[in-house]
């Protein structure tokens, strides 16, 4: 009838090892009560608010830290940035009752691996403490959706790598012959076009990849490694 | 994330955050039930009724706002 992984708790010395970071103590006690009824997960430390949830996560060596936002002197995320910069090898998973995206992205920018809800049942929180703990992301499918909205809005944005996309052949020539250094008479005489052709074809390009001049031509052709070999390890 | 209403921080920090208590407490008893342990029961029931009444006594002070400031509005 159970799952067995939640039959017959145990801690063993590679159990993943957790820190409970959240300043309501009545919430922290249930979520405790409940992990430690999970297989594999021991519970390290516990901490009201984000300084302490550092000091705690790195003297307990955890592996994963479970860190509410809302906290008193630091909040959660704060934490998460200053934690994963003393060790990026810990898992951080949020827990929150904000379903809002920019509290997600903000999340996901801080380090943050996993981002749940407070709603979320036990069996799905130890289940997302499993995969971060095994270097995996985890989000609550209730902000899966923001997340992937915003994603589409980024992807249907006019960007200068959308720019890369849509040039032709001849423009990516064109466009690497500017960045070694090339005028239009000589790229004309290269690609055997009119000058008044490639004078043309490179309004379009400039449009194309979001450039106003032949300077930030060349410096996209680098960046976005299009330039000739020579050009790019200058 | 911008200034809050305050209202909705309260609500936020608060109410949410006692829902989120009484709904761990109420899982922890599903689970302590599955595992025959329901001499743990009583103590999680009372946690979680604690959790609850606080959740009305936060709801209703939200209210009294809401409506204080409703009349103010109202008299303006």
């Amino acid at each position: 009838m159970f799952n067995h992984e939640r039959e017959t708790p145990r801690s063993s010395s590679n159990d993943i090892r957790v820190v409970l970071a959240d300043d309501h103590q009545l919430f922290r006690q249930g979520l405790k009560a409940l992990l430690e009824l999970e297989r594999g997960i021991t519970i390290v430390g516990e901490a009201s608010d984000g300084l302490e949830v550092q000091r705690v996560s790195l003297e307990q060596h955890a592996n994963v830290v479970l860190m509410d936002i809302n906290m008193p002197i630091v909040d959660g995320l704060s934490a998460t940035r200053e934690l994963l910069r003393a060790n990026s090898e810990i898992g951080v998973i949020i827990l929150s009752m904000h379903h809002e995206e920019g509290h997600v992205f903000q999340a996901l920018r801080a380090g943050a691996r996993g981002y749940l809800l407070k709603t979320s049942r036990v069996s799905e929180v130890a289940g997302a403490v499993r995969a971060v703990a095994s270097g995996l992301s985890l989000l609550d499918p209730t902000v899966t959706n923001s997340v992937v909205s915003e994603f589409k809005r980024m992807s249907s944005k006019q960007t200068p790598e959308d720019g890369l996309g849509q040039l032709t052949e001849t423009e990516i020539k064109i466009l690497q012959h500017v960045s070694a250094g090339m005028s239009n008479k000589e790229i004309a005489q290269k690609l055997s076009l009119a000058e008044s052709t490639v004078k043309n074809r490179l309004s379009v390009l400039f449009e194309k990849i979001g450039v106003l001049d032949r300077t930030q031509a060349a410096i996209y052709a680098i960046t976005h490694g299009i330039a000739p070999t020579a050009v790019q390890s200058r | 994330m911008g200034s809050a209403n305050p209202v909705a921080v309260r609500i936020h920090d608060r109410v949410l955050g006692l829902i989120g208590t009484a709904l761990m407490k109420a899982e922890l008893c599903e689970r302590l039930t599955e595992l025959g342990r329901q001499d743990e029961l009583a103590p999680t029931l009372l946690e979680l009724r604690d959790a609850l009444n606080q959740t009305v006594v936060e709801l209703r002070g939200i209210m009294a706002e809401l409506r204080d400031a409703g009349l103010k509005n109202h008299a303006a």
